[in-house]
């Protein structure tokens, strides 16, 4: 398991290092509409202008490279690290050192292109608003059956898992079945998938963009690119469905943590594809139109650092994004600064919840058996099962002979706590460390099976003898 | 046809929407019967209020511009009625022009080609 999440980790902070190079970092600025999040304009290609434009998109290109390199140089030596606390923390902070690094020259870029915009007279155009009447509200590419397609037909193993959960139907060898584990994450993984097709629904009804006095080139124009966003999204929803079928086979036949993540791995793969098919027409869309783009609506005084959209008398809550795929928030906007709290609490709680996986790596279990009760604690998590409860009670010698599967709490090398199933068994109680391999089950009076064990073997044995 | 907003101009959003479909039906960007988009439509596009483009389009329909109903939305009529003559609030929008013309020295052959142009056939 955590190969796999190493070479996960390892492919995102690839991808995300080739994405930053490759698309926010343009070798040629003449056919890019937006040049390091400043909006092009005709005078860039004046005589000593073009060269300070050029010089700076180049200096930026450079930083680029060096920031790639060195990142792909640190992923290579995080691949050696072992134990999964130790991958976790440093790949999850090595990742948001990526995506805020990889920023680097690009706001020092922006920052240089704004001065040049400055010192030779160019103005953002402030307040100005354009809309072609023929193109408003008529330009869609995106089909309701597009959508609505996969996710009836991503239904199909929610349904099949719930069925099976419930006891209605029996085939395969599922080992959650009864647990609403397996339901539970292909549930998670189709609401991805209408999550999407809300994303390309509103990607689809985003603002049209004037380029030109003729309305046929802006309908023409502003087709292609909801058409290529349409695409992108449906392609998203239709990898989500191939996904949670996996996940339904892994889970009804050949149930594997190694597979499953695996297919994770593919997923990612085909997703950063889809991106990359998306990047590579929306390039050619634009450089196909900025012959005939003679309007330009320069607002770049709203975007701060070229990334992050700020427009009080801006109505619209998305936007297309400058930096980066899709659509961004108007952080002026009441919903898009909810938003945009939201967002910041969300890498808050990552940082938080990378603190507390440290803490439940590091603090050991413990077991002891103190009043006639059998006391398991680690933390703030307290089980205990009083002696009179008990049923019957198993010394067992090695814990890895049995298939356990968390359906809730932690499931990690070194500590297992929660609701597990166990060898298709549903609703046991762990409290172990799954290497130590001497480990005590417990089935209480009313049926519950707790699998538990101490910090260390001695621990568990003296708890055993102390029960016997 | 392109609207072109200021929304730091004095003059307000919605007069400003209605001066320039007027000027796109003189001109003959809007052709007679030709749809124009819903007032959500427009207002979502431009970013701003419903009630500022529904009040341009309610203008328009007085005016005797565009006619709208439930069912097709909002059109250029085909015949407007034409008066035959000045408002006296234009009128007066006239005289101002012309005098600031006249005081910034613009020859009269200028305006008059001016008003040859924008009048149209």
């Amino acid at each position: 398991m955590a190969d796999a999440f190493r070479w996960i980790m390892f492919l995102c902070t690839a991808l995300v290092l080739l994405f930053n190079l490759f698309y926010m970092y343009p070798k040629k600025w003449q056919d890019r509409k937006i040049i390091l999040g400043v909006k092009s304009r005709k005078e860039f290609n004046e005589a000593g202008v073009a060269e300070r434009i050029e010089a700076i998109v180049k200096k930026a290109h450079r930083q680029a490279v060096i920031i790639t390199v060195v990142g792909f140089v640190i992923a290579a030596m995080l691949l050696l690290i072992r134990g999964m606390l130790l991958q976790t923390f440093f790949w999850m902070l090595f990742l948001f050192i990526v995506i805020i690094g990889g920023m680097i020259p690009y706001i020092l870029g922006h920052s240089a292109l704004m001065s040049v915009k400055k010192q030779i007279g160019l103005q953002s155009s402030e307040g100005i608003l354009l809309a072609d009447l023929k193109v408003s509200g008529n330009v869609h590419a995106l089909r309701p059956a597009g959508v609505i397609l996969p996710n009836l037909v991503g239904l199909i193993p929610v349904i099949l898992s719930l069925l099976l959960d419930l006891g209605v139907i029996h085939f395969g060898e599922s080992r959650t079945a009864g647990s609403f584990f397996a339901t539970i994450v292909i549930g998670t993984f189709y609401l991805m998938g209408i999550l999407l097709a809300v994303f390309a629904v509103v990607m689809d009804r985003m603002k049209n963009e004037v380029i030109s006095a003729d309305s046929d080139v802006n309908a023409n124009y502003n087709r292609a690119k909801k058409k290529n966003r349409a695409d992108l999204s449906v392609g998203f929803i239709w990898i989500n469905v191939i996904y949670t079928f996996s996940l339904a086979c892994a889970f009804f036949f050949w149930y594997s943590e190694a597979l499953i993540l695996g297919g994770m791995l593919v997923y990612l793969l085909l997703i950063f594809a889809d991106i990359f098919i998306f990047l590579h027409f929306d390039k050619k869309i634009e450089a196909r139109y900025i012959s005939q783009t003679q309007l330009v609506t320069d607002d770049d005084a709203y975007w701060i650092a070229g990334m992050f959209y700020y427009n009080p008398a801006d109505k619209h809550l998305n936007v297309e994004k400058r930096a980066g795929v899709g659509a961004t928030v108007n952080l002026a906007h009441p919903v898009g600064r909810i938003v945009g709290i939201i967002g910041i609490g969300l890498l808050l709680e990552t940082v938080l919840a990378l603190v507390w996986i440290a803490f439940l790596e590091t603090t050991p279990i413990s077991l002891r058996v103190e009043d006639a009760k059998v006391i398991c604690h680690q933390l703030r998590d307290e089980y205990v099962i009083p002696v009179d409860e008990m049923d019957s009670i198993e010394y067992g010698r090695d814990i890895k002979e049995h298939t356990m599967i968390r359906i809730s709490g932690v499931g990690m090398d070194t500590l297992l706590k929660g609701n597990f199933s166990v060898d298709g068994v549903s609703g046991c109680k762990l409290f172990l460390n799954p290497q130590n391999g001497e480990y005590i089950k417990i089935v209480t009076k009313s049926g519950t099976t707790y699998y538990v064990s101490g910090a260390s073997d001695d621990e568990t044995t003296s708890v055993m003898t102390a029960l016997k | 046809m392109i609207i072109r907003i200021d929304e730091l101009s004095d003059v307000p959003i919605y007069q400003q929407i209605r001066n320039q479909i007027v000027m796109g039906i003189s001109s003959g960007e809007l052709e007679p019967e030709e749809q124009l988009p819903t007032v959500r439509a427009l207002a979502m596009e431009m970013g701003i209020n419903t009630m500022t483009v529904s009040k341009a389009y309610q203008l328009l329909k007085t005016e005797g511009y565009i006619m709208t109903d439930r069912k097709n939305g909002a059109r250029v009529r085909s015949m407007i009625e034409k008066q035959g003559r000045m408002s006296s609030a234009n009128r007066s929008e006239l005289k101002r022009i012309v005098s600031e013309a006249s005081l910034s020295g613009v020859p009269k052959e200028e305006l008059l080609r001016l008003i040859d142009e924008f009048y149209g056939g």
